[in-house]
């Protein structure tokens, strides 16, 4: 549970938030809705103003207890310009008592090996992404904490990211991940909370957001030619069939949850119609959210 | 604080802060010296607490004292005090311009031995800048003088090796200060610019304005952090014991506040 107030404006309010461990979380919201700042209250940068919370067990208010575990990128890639990559690292692992031979893996890792005596003012964009990544990964993080990491990256970077962070994750890394990208966040979050004005707007898996908005299934016959014989026989039994040109329809839409489904397909398999697929109608995410926010707002 | 420490000296170590901060201080040091010889007079830089007032000798017989070879480094003190101030808070200034402080402070969350470890690195610095104009100022000393026709026997008589010894500590002393002034300076504004702008308009004027101003009140500018220093580097000064102590103080205080404000404020930049 936590809150902070800037002044007057409350930006983040009674935030009560669970990262699973071990898996990747999407933290998404719109521009302003307070996941920097929710992110800069777990690595004890800013206090909040009320509200307690604890990471691997340690209270909020005690940051070095757990920090030495965590690993973040906060903000985009911050360095020293006039200094090169593996120095930017050496400050950081020097500080922190991380072996030297970190800088020479996390480069490898993001794959900025042959660019480490290079000066962090000369990179591109990406590349210095990447090397805040790098940062990141230094103390071997048993939670990695990635503020828009996708950033600036390249199609080629995004994918090797999704790779890196599914590994971690595999391994039992936490990853919380905030992003502006749905796209991105869809293919490789299994959790997802979100954030809407400083207020919980959902948190729990992935699916639960792009399904439960929708709560319809789809269902195919193996041949198109019964699809209007099945819509009949499913309003017979009191199920709202969505598709209006049940006659000549590739697919059916049934209102119905997802628990609904065995029904559906016991029901069709008495009538002698044999389903090629029966599945729940997801929602692509953007729209589950933007549908949800604007919900929240229309309540309150 | 050593794990700080060691990581300042990661960035400081940079060719161009020790380029830039040697060659600077190397500049004003020779600037210092060579004053006298192309003016052709002498004048006592100082203005401690318990210092006669100042003298102006004819000429250039005063550098034929023993502490001839480090006369000029006492007038510009102040000078080689600012090339520090700007060195701190550049230092101090860019971690939170730059957004770096975010890194150091996830990887070492104990705020007070993060800034303690930084400014310790950045005291030896200042100390090791101290040390090399005083070797800058002899050496220019010792070449500047037969061409003038100083006599040098003075110089390295016991007296004249304690003065260089005497103006060498004191030159520390006041970089010292000059760096406390930098590091605080830099965490209240958090940015370089305004922080070296109102150090330097500090250092060469405002002290004096001020001075002024409260000496109508009461007689003590000269306990002002500037006045200090300057009057630990002339060693031709009296009451050193009592001007250290109230530097140190003033280091102390400096260095606490800074320490102090660094550990409260947030950190969102
Ligand atoms: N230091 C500060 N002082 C005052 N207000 C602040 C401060 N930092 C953030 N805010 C405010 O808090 C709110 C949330 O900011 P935050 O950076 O957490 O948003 P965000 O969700 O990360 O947005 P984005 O997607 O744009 O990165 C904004 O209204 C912002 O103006
Ligand atoms: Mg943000």
């Amino acid at each position: 549970m936590l809150t902070k107030a800037y002044g007057t404006r409350t930006v983040v309010n009674d935030l009560t938030l669970s990262i699973p461990v071990g898996q990747i979380t999407g933290f998404i919201g719109h521009n302003g809705a307070g996941k920097t700042t929710t992110l800069r209250m777990l690595l004890g940068l800013i206090t909040p103003t009320s509200g307690w919370g604890k990471v691997l067990g340690h209270d909020l208010s005690r940051p070095s207890a757990y920090l030495h575990k965590v690993g973040a990128l906060i903000e985009g890639p911050a360095f020293h310009p006039t200094l090169s990559a593996s120095n930017n690292l050496r400050v950081l692992t020097t500080i922190a008592n991380i072996s030297e031979h970190r800088i020479e893996e996390v480069l490898e890792i993001v794959g900025l090996t042959d660019r480490a005596g290079d000066k962090f003012k000369s990179f591109s964009l990406g590349m210095k992404q990447r090397l805040g990544l790098a940062a990141a990964l230094l103390p071997d993080p048993t939670i990695l904490i990635l503020d828009e990491p996708t950033n600036g990256l390249d199609p080629q970077g995004i994918a090797d990211m999704r790779i890196l962070l599914q590994s971690f994750a595999a391994r039992g890394t936490t990853v919380l991940i905030s992003s502006h990208l749905l796209a991105e966040i869809e293919q490789i979050c299994q959790h997802l909370v979100v954030i809407d004005e400083g207020n919980l707007a959902y948190q729990g898996p992935l699916h639960g957001l792009t399904e439960r908005s929708s709560e319809q299934l789809i269902v195919a016959a193996e041949h198109v030619i019964d699809h209007g014989r099945l819509a009949r026989i499913y309003r017979d039994r009191g199920y709202e069939v969505i598709t209006s040109d049940i006659e000549y329809c590739e697919t059916l839409t049934i209102a119905a949850a997802r628990c609904i489904a065995p029904q559906l397909n016991r029901i069709a398999a008495t009538e002698n119609i044999v389903l090629a697929r029966i599945e729940p109608h997801t929602v692509r995410l953007e729209d589950a959210v933007l549908d949800l926010t604007h919900k929240r707002r229309s309540n309150s | 604080m050593i794990p700080s420490l060691r990581s300042e000296f990661v960035k400081l170590s940079r060719r161009g802060v020790v380029v830039g901060t040697g060659c600077a201080t190397a500049g004003v040091a020779l600037l210092g010296t060579a004053i006298p010889y192309i003016t052709g007079t002498t004048s006592d830089g100082g203005g401690g607490p318990m210092s006669s007032a100042s003298t102006t000798e004819p000429g250039l017989a005063s550098l034929s004292n023993d502490d001839g070879a480090i006369q000029g480094i006492a007038t510009i003190s102040k000078l080689l005090g600012v090339v520090v101030l700007v060195l701190v808070a550049l230092s101090v200034a860019n971690e939170y311009t730059h957004g770096t402080l975010k890194n150091l402070l996830v990887r070492h969350p104990k705020r007070a031995t993060l800034l303690g470890g930084k400014l310790g690195a950045l005291a030896i610095s200042a100390t090791t800048l101290a040390l090399w104009a005083t070797v800058i100022a002899v050496a220019a000393s010792f070449a500047l003088a037969p061409l003038n026709d100083v006599h040098i026997a003075q110089w390295t008589t016991a007296s004249g090796i304690a003065s260089i010894g005497t103006a060498a500590i004191g030159l520390v002393a006041s970089n010292l200060a000059y760096a406390s002034i930098g590091a605080l300076l830099a965490v209240l504004l958090r940015a370089p610019a305004t922080a070296i702008g109102i150090g330097v308009a500090w250092a060469l004027l405002g002290e004096q304005l001020i001075g002024s101003l409260i000496d109508a009140v009461a007689d003590v500018s000269a306990w002002l952090p500037g006045s200090l220093a300057s009057g630990l580097v002339d060693t031709s000064d009296l009451g050193r014991i009592s001007s250290s102590l109230a530097l140190a103080a003033w280091v102390a205080g400096f260095t606490a506040m800074a320490i102090f404000v660094f550990s409260q404020r947030e950190v969102d930049a």
